[in-house]
Formats: C-alpha cells, sequence, structure tokens
C-alpha cells in the first residue's frame, strides 16, 4: 500500500518537474511547480516529516510561488526562442545529465549499502517529526542558527529594497 | 515499509530535472524555478536521510534551508526585475556583459 | 589573597582613563588619578605584606590562577599570580617608589602639554611591571618582560620630536631586542626541558632532571641571563642606559634605575633554583656584574652630564647586585635592589630637581654654588649621595657590605671579586661627591635664577631621602629581618660570620671615605689639581670620557656593516630580483590572460555546464574511491 502511493506520488512529481522544465508559457510552468511542491510535501508526509510538510505548503507553494506568478504576471509575455542556439550544445547535455543521474544512482547501490539506520535506538514515530520534538532541538541546541536565519531574512528584504529602490 | 532509496533516488531525478532546466531554457524566471527544483530535490534527500537514521536535525537542515531559499528568491526576483528594466529582456543570453 | 589582582588592575585602569580621557580632564585631576591609582596600589600591597607577615613562615606562598591564558592542546599556560616573600616584597618596592615619583612628576612636568600621555605610559609601566614581578609562569613573566621595555621605549622617547631622544628610544628598544632573544630562546628551552612553564612545575622538576644534566642548565641559565644583561644593562649590552637619560628625569628614577632596570636582577633570583645547577653560569653572573660595577664607575668619574654620571653609577650598582646573586647571596641581591631603589630614585629626582632650578641645565661645567638656593635638593641629595657610597649608618651601606662580604666568602675567586668591588666602591664615592662639591658649592654662574621647587617635588625627595637612611636597617647584621624574611623562598644561602663582615665592612667603609676624601681635596682644596692630572694621563682621561670607545666600536662593528647590508638588500636585491620577480610575474600572467579570458564566454549556460561537468568529475572520482 505504501509503496503504491509512494509511486504514484513519485511519479506525479517527476512529471510536474519536468513540466516546469519543458512547458513554454511561464504561467503554466509555475502553476507546475506549485503542483510539484504539493506531492513533494506529501512524500514528507510519508517519511513522517509532518511540520515540514506543513511549512513546504505554506512557504514554498503559499509564499514564494505567490511571488513567482506575481513576477510573471507584471513582466509583459516573452517569446522564448527556447532551442535557439542549443541545438549542438542539446546533444552534448543530455548525456551529461544522464550520467549524473547514472552516478547518483550507482553511488546509492554501491555506496550505501550499510544501513546506517540498523544501529539506531528506535524512535516513536508520534515525537519524532512532531512540532514538540523540532522545537525542543531548534530552540535549544540550534538557537543562534535560527536567531541567525532571522537576521538572512532581514538582509535579504533590505537587499531587495536596495534594488528596487527609485533611481537617484 | 518503502525502501528509503527510493527517495534518493527520486531525489537524484529531481536533481538532474531540476539542472537540465537550468540549462536548457532562458526565460531566466524558469531558471529560477529550476534551481528551487533542485533545491527541494536536497531537502529531500535530507528528510530521507533523517527517516533513516531517525534524528530530527536533518529536518531542522531543511528548514534553514527553506528559509534562505526564500531570502535568495526575493533577492533573485529582485534583481530580475532590475535587469530587466536595463535590458527589456528576460533572456539569459542576453546577459552576457561578463563576456572575456 | 585576591585583592592581588586589583594591584595589577588599578595602573592599568588608571592608564587607560588617562590615556583615552587625558584630552578632556584637567591636568590636576590627571595628576589625581594617575598617583591614587598607584597609591592604591601600594597600600593593597602593604595590606597583603603585612598578612603574609602575619603568616607562619612555611605557609607563604600562594599560586593564585585567575584563568587559563594560552590553552592549546598540552600546552597550557595560565594567567596566575605567584605570591610569595620575594614577589611581595618587590611589589611593595615598586609600588612604594612608583608612588612617590609619580607625586614628583607631578610637578616636575606641569609645563609638559603632553601631561596625560605621560601618565598613561607611567602608569602602564607600573602596571607592566607588576605583572613582570607576579608573574607565575615564564610566559607571562615574558609579557611583563616585554611590555616594560615598551613602556621604557616610549618614555625614552617621550620628547620625539628631538632627534636624540628618538635614537635613544629605538637604540633600547634594539639593544633590548638582543638580549630578549636570548631570553625567549631560554623560555622555549625551558619548555623542552620541563614541559611546562609554570614556576611551580618547573621548580619541582628541576632538580630530577637538572642534577644529571649540568650543560641543559647552564644553557637555559645563560639565556636567561642574556636577557638579564639586556634589561638590567650589563657588559656588553649596557650602551643604552645612558642614552636613556634622553627622556624625563622622573622617568630616569622609576624605569631605568629604581624598577625595570633591576628585573633581571629579580628574573635570577626568582630562578635561583636552575642557577643552583649551572655553576658556571654562577661565576659568569658574578664576574659580569663585578666587571661592568668596576667598568662603569670609572666612566663614570670623568662625565660632565650629571644625569649620565648616575646613569653609569645604576649601571655599576647593578652589578653589585649581579655580583650578589651570583655568589649564590640572593637576598643580599634583593636587598641592595631594595636600598638601591631608594637612593638612586632619590638622587635621580635630585638632578631633576637641580635641573628644574636651572631650566634643564646638566652640565656640571655650568653649575656651582647651588647650596643656597636649593636647600632640601642639597641635603637630601648628600644623604643620598652617601647611601650610595655605603657610609655607615645609611641605607647602601648595609647592603654593600652585605654583599661584598658574600663575594669575599664565593668559592670562586672571592679576593678577586671583592677587590675589584672595594675600588669600584672608592670610584663610587669619588664620581658622586665630584657631583655635589661641583654643584653646590662654589660660586653662583652667571644668567641662572635657581629657585628651590615646589613642595609636590620637595616632599617626595625627603621621603626617599628618609627611606635611603631607614631603609638599610631592615638588613641590619645580626637581627638580619629582610634576610630572615626572604630565606624560605632561596634554597640555600651562604651563612657569614660575623668577623668576616666586620673586616670587610671596615676595609669597604676606609675606601668609600677615601674616595669623598680624593673627590673633597680635588674640588674644593685644590680645583687645579684635576686639570694637572687631565694632561698628565691624557690618554687614560680620553678613553674614559669617550666611555672606552665602546659606542664607536659597536658602531663600526655592527652598526655599519648591518646598514651597508640593509642598503644592499633594499637597494639592489629589492628592486632587481624581488620587485623583478613580482612584476615579470605580472606580465606573464597578463600574456597568458589574453588567451584565457577567451573561455568567459559570457553566457550563464556555459557556467553551469561547466558546473556540471565538474560535478559529474568530482562524483566519478568519488565512485572510484569507493572501490
Amino acid at each position: 500500500m505504501g509503496l503504491i502511493i509512494f509511486l504514484i506520488l513519485g511519479i506525479m512529481a517527476v512529471v510536474t518537474a519536468s513540466g516546469v522544465v519543458i512547458e513554454k508559457r511561464p504561467v503554466y510552468s509555475a502553476i507546475y511547480f506549485i503542483v510539484n511542491l504539493i506531492t513533494l510535501s506529501l512524500i514528507y508526509l510519508t517519511l513522517h516529516a509532518e511540520f515540514l510538510a506543513v511549512v513546504q505548503v505554506l512557504i514554498y507553494a503559499g509564499a514564494v510561488m505567490v511571488l513567482f506568478l506575481f513576477m510573471i504576471m507584471i513582466m509583459p509575455p516573452v517569446v522564448e526562442n527556447r532551442f535557439g542556439k542549443i541545438n549542438l550544445e542539446k546533444f552534448i547535455i543530455i548525456p551529461l545529465l544522464l550520467i549524473l543521474l547514472f552516478e547518483i544512482i550507482y553511488v546509492l547501490y554501491s555506496g550505501l549499502t550499510i544501513d546506517i539506520g540498523k544501529n539506531m535506538p528506535p524512535l516513536s514515530f508520534e515525537k519524532f517529526g512532531g512540532i514538540a520534538s523540532l522545537g525542543q532541538i531548534l530552540f535549544k541546541r540550534y538557537l543562534v542558527p535560527f536567531e541567525i536565519t532571522s537576521l538572512i531574512l532581514l538582509v535579504a528584504v533590505i537587499g531587495a529594497v536596495y534594488l528596487r529602490r527609485p533611481d537617484q | 515499509m518503502i525502501p528509503i532509496k527510493l527517495y534518493l533516488i527520486l531525489s537524484g531525478v529531481l536533481f538532474v530535472i531540476g539542472i537540465g532546466g537550468v540549462l536548457f531554457r532562458k526565460n531566466i524566471i524558469i531558471m529560477l524555478m529550476s534551481i528551487e527544483i533542485m533545491l527541494n530535490a536536497v531537502n529531500l534527500a535530507f528528510v530521507s536521510f533523517s527517516n533513516l537514521l531517525m534524528l530530527p536535525k536533518g529536518q531542522i537542515f531543511v528548514l534553514f534551508s527553506i528559509t534562505v531559499a526564500a531570502a535568495e528568491v526575493v533577492v533573485g526576483l529582485s534583481i530580475i526585475v532590475s535587469i530587466f528594466h536595463k535590458k527589456e529582456s528576460m533572456d539569459a543570453d542576453d546577459m552576457n556583459v561578463l563576456k572575456g | 589573597m585576591n585583592s592581588i589582582l586589583f594591584v595589577v588592575l588599578l595602573p592599568v585602569l588608571g592608564s587607560f582613563i588617562v590615556g583615552i580621557f587625558g584630552k578632556w580632564i584637567k591636568k590636576s585631576l590627571i595628576g589625581i588619578i594617575a598617583c591614587c591609582s598607584v597609591g592604591i596600589s601600594f597600600l593593597i600591597s602593604a595590606f597583603l605584606f603585612i598578612k603574609i607577615i602575619n603568616l607562619p613562615v612555611n605557609l607563604r606562598f600562594f599560586d593564585k590562577v585567575f584563568f587559563q591564558w594560552v590553552p592549546v592542546g598540552h600546552f597550557l599556560v595560565n594567567f596566575g599570580f605567584y605570591i610569595d616573600p620575594l614577589s611581595i616584597l618587590m611589589i611593595l618596592i615598586v609600588t612604594g617608589v612608583s608612588f612617590v615619583i609619580h607625586l614628583y612628576s607631578i610637578g616636575y612636568m606641569k609645563e609638559e602639554e603632553h601631561f596625560s600621555r605621560y601618565f598613561s605610559y607611567l602608569n602602564l609601566f607600573v602596571a607592566s611591571m607588576l605583572l613582570l614581578v607576579l608573574a607565575d609562569n615564564f610566559l607571562l613573566l615574558f609579557m611583563g618582560w616585554e611590555a616594560v621595555g615598551l613602556c621604557s621605549y616610549l618614555l625614552i622617547g617621550f620628547w620625539f620630536h628631538k632627534k636624540s631622544a628618538a635614537d635613544a628610544g629605538r637604540k633600547a628598544f634594539i639593544v633590548n631586542r638582543i638580549g630578549d632573544f636570548g631570553f625567549l630562546l631560554g623560555i622555549l628551552l625551558i619548555y623542552h626541558t620541563f614541559k611546562s612553564l609554570n614556576y611551580s612545575a618547573v621548580f619541582s622538576q628541576a632538580p630530577l632532571i637538572l642534577k644529571h644534566d649540568n650543560g641543559v642548565a647552564t644553557a637555559i641559565t645563560l639565556l636567561l641571563f642574556m636577557g638579564a644583561v639586556g634589561k638590567s644593562a650589563q657588559i656588553p649590552l649596557y650602551v643604552w642606559l645612558p642614552d636613556a637619560m634622553e627622556g624625563p628625569t622622573p622617568v630616569s628614577a622609576l624605569i631605568h634605575a629604581a624598577t625595570m632596570v633591576t628585573a633581571g636582577v629579580y628574573m635570577i633570583a626568582r630562578t635561583h633554583i636552575l642557577y643552583q645547577f649551572a655553576p658556571i653560569s654562577m661565576e659568569m653572573v658574578a664576574f659580569v656584574g663585578i666587571i661592568t660595577a668596576f667598568y662603569a664607575a670609572s666612566i663614570g668619574t670623568v662625565q660632565f652630564d650629571i644625569k649620565r654620571i648616575i646613569a653609569y653609577s645604576t649601571i655599576s650598582q647593578l652589578g653589585y647586585m649581579f655580583l650578589g646573586v651570583g655568589v649564590a647571596a640572593y637576598s643580599a641581591g634583593i636587598f641592595h635592589l631594595m636600598t638601591h631603589a631608594f637612593f638612586k630614585a632619590l638622587l635621580f629626582l635630585c638632578a631633576g630637581s637641580i635641573m628644574h632650578a636651572c631650566s634643564g641645565e646638566t652640565d656640571l661645567r655650568k653649575l656651582s654654588g647651588l647650596r643656597k638656593y636649593l636647600p632640601v635638593t642639597f641635603w637630601t641629595m648628600v644623604i643620598g649621595a652617601l647611601s650610595l657610597s655605603g657610609f655607615p649608618g645609611t641605607a647602601g651601606f648595609f647592603s654593600k657590605d652585605d654583599i661584598l662580604a658574600h663575594a669575599y666568602m664565593a668559592p670562586y675567586y672571592g679576593k678577586f671579586l671583592w677587590g675589584l668591588g672595594i675600588i669600584t666602591a672608592a670610584l663610587t664615592s669619588f664620581y658622586i661627591f665630584r657631583i655635589i662639591f661641583i654643584v653646590f658649592r662654589g660660586d653662583k654662574q652667571q644668567g641662572n635664577h635657581p629657585h628651590e621647587s615646589p613642595k609636590i617635588m620637595t616632599v617626595p625627595l625627603i621621603i626617599l631621602a628618609i627611606l635611603a637612611i631607614i631603609g638599610g636597617y631592615v638588613g641590619l647584621p645580626e637581627l638580619n629581618f629582610i634576610h630572615r624574611f626572604l630565606s624560605p623562598v632561596f634554597l640555600k644561602t651562604s651563612a657569614l660570620s660575623s668577623s668576616i663582615e666586620l673586616k670587610t665592612m671596615l676595609v669597604s667603609f676606609i675606601f668609600s671615605l677615601g674616595g669623598i676624601a680624593t673627590a673633597w681635596y680635588f674640588y674644593i682644596v685644590n680645583p687645579s689639581l684635576p686639570g694637572i692630572i687631565k694632561k698628565n694621563v691624557a690618554g687614560l682621561y680620553r678613553l674614559l670620557l669617550n666611555k672606552y670607545f665602546v659606542d664607536e666600536v659597536y658602531e663600526r662593528i655592527f652598526v655599519l656593516p648591518g646598514k651597508k647590508i640593509a642598503s644592499f638588500f633594499s637597494d639592489v636585491f629589492d628592486t632587481k630580483y624581488i620587485d623583478g620577480a613580482v612584476n615579470e610575474t605580472g606580465k606573464w600572467i597578463k600574456i597568458n590572460s589574453e588567451q584565457w579570458k577567451k573561455i568567459q564566454t559570457g553566457y550563464l549556460r556555459d557556467y553551469v555546464l561547466i558546473i556540471l561537468i565538474g560535478g559529474i568529475i568530482l562524483l566519478g572520482f568519488f565512485i572510484t574511491k569507493i572501490h
């Protein structure tokens, strides 16, 4: 049962991701991307990362993608000469990508033979991905990095405002 | 129980698709989206390993990476807008002032 | 015992406050802050001293660690203070004399524009000196050692717009570098031998490790002694001290007479456990000490600059101290260090008072007949001079004779050391009374309008004069309080039979009296005599007047070749080879980059492609590594 759900979700993720890349019209690309993100958050659920699943939908699908859509709408529609110059390079790029994929899978199947999880003490799944357990770690062990991320966000906001300041 | 390797392979496939997007597309917004796909692929790997090792650290990492991604998108989009105002184009091939 | 930290911290604080906010503070307040910081630290020291005295003898040792200073792997150095009778006595001397000289400085430097800079340096110096004395390990000692050197450099060159002062500061710094080089090597060798720099660890292991290895002990102690020679101005590195008189006179009194230059003596007394295992080094210390004492005193007899004469006198007296520690009479050496701090500071301050009265004149040939105008200075200076010449009843008498008696008993060439010491004593009393007779007797010269210094300057003179007399009574031959107080610190000190002590005392008294009488005969009774002698032994006179031409010899042997080598490297080697290499590299890169820059297509896609290829190669490399 779990395998079937995963397969459906995985195929959906691959299809939507390919959609982002292949689709000509940017708006459609963006919508594919949103679907892709939601599928990913569902996959997170199967991995018992409930909090992350929620965050994924809220921040990525909710905030970031809305930003993208706004951008696409503000910009005038662009005619993209998609494969204009690339025809020649296509024959290099696609084999290279396939080599990379092959290498990744090869590493997974040869390098990851040991099952590291075996030595770990079993942890109850209810506690694992929940807000409580994450919060415990986040606000104790990783408090300083957490505060620093807030600084990064602040810097990003200031940077964005500065970049789009009225021209002198 | 689903083998964790399947998740990792899915993550790899998504990553390669993301690279393909950056390489093939010329619309700079789509390129940015492809980069986001790559980021998400890495996040997926993080979550998978976190599940494998039963360590919540991996999820914390993803949390940070989402934050950074959000910041990156904000700055990236504002740079794109700036460039657009200057070049009147969204084509990455038009932005070649770095040419030696 | 925790309050020991404040002894050091207060002067640091004073230095910072005065140094940073000095611009906005009134001069009077600056003086009060600087004096108070040292004064309070003196009170704390005195309080600690009383506390220590009330403890049983074997409980008078503390190693107070405040924090780990340098923890690097197995190498651990603490920031800690070592409190024992020796260090407590030293901080008492340092803070006490410093306080008095701070007071004097307020009056002496009243007209100075950079009043706050002066006091900031002076306070910093006190703090560094205390750090040096209190350190509980060699690295902290070295830090204090270098910090006092820095302050000395800053204060010698205090009037840096004057070329001679700036040069003198540089000279002091460079000459000290030579000594410090040896000192640092010594510290490294100590770490190599004992795997620790802590006093307690080193000294407790010393008997075990050094017993079978005299060579290492000799090497360590000689290297440490090299540092002491530099800092305490002994032959051959003494040349900086006479020039250091370019600094303000209170600085000469504090740094170049009473405290800093005695650091070498203190260091040897502190590390005497190592010296015990190196008899060769001990002999070396004693010989360098006595030869320096004689040598400097002989130069002092013919010079004309008051401050320089007193500076040579300081070198000479430091030689006595080294003689003391060199013949294992550590407490005698420290005792002389203490009394010397009193009377030499007094003499310098008197010289300052004379300069103050005669608009900065230091040339003996232009000074005379000042007794009527400077009564306080006259009487205090006489007391200081008597103490320096070892007149019975004064502080110098007890301490100098303590050293000479121990030298007489020394196992190696005792009679020779003692004889040269006695002759030096005669020279000492001759040159110091020469100053007194010339400056204070006779008729006043035209053009000067001398006036006695204000209270703020005369009171320190009086305090020091009192100390220069009563300071010696702590070392009265039979009771010998100071010896009993310090003896737990030192392993063993040779005992003296009182008959020998009495004998040597009598002889040295006769000699010093002879020196005074000669000075009196030369400059009061028969003032034409010096001129006649000058003509008869013109060669010797010129040799002494030009300080044995040592400065000239050093200039020829070290400075000129050094300058030549430096100019070769700067003019020829640097421009031709170093600059040439740089320029050629630049040209080569420019030519090459014309070709390589074509890689930069400017297309984003191409960069991504290159990154991708790089990633594939890296991953491939990783795969081959798996198997």
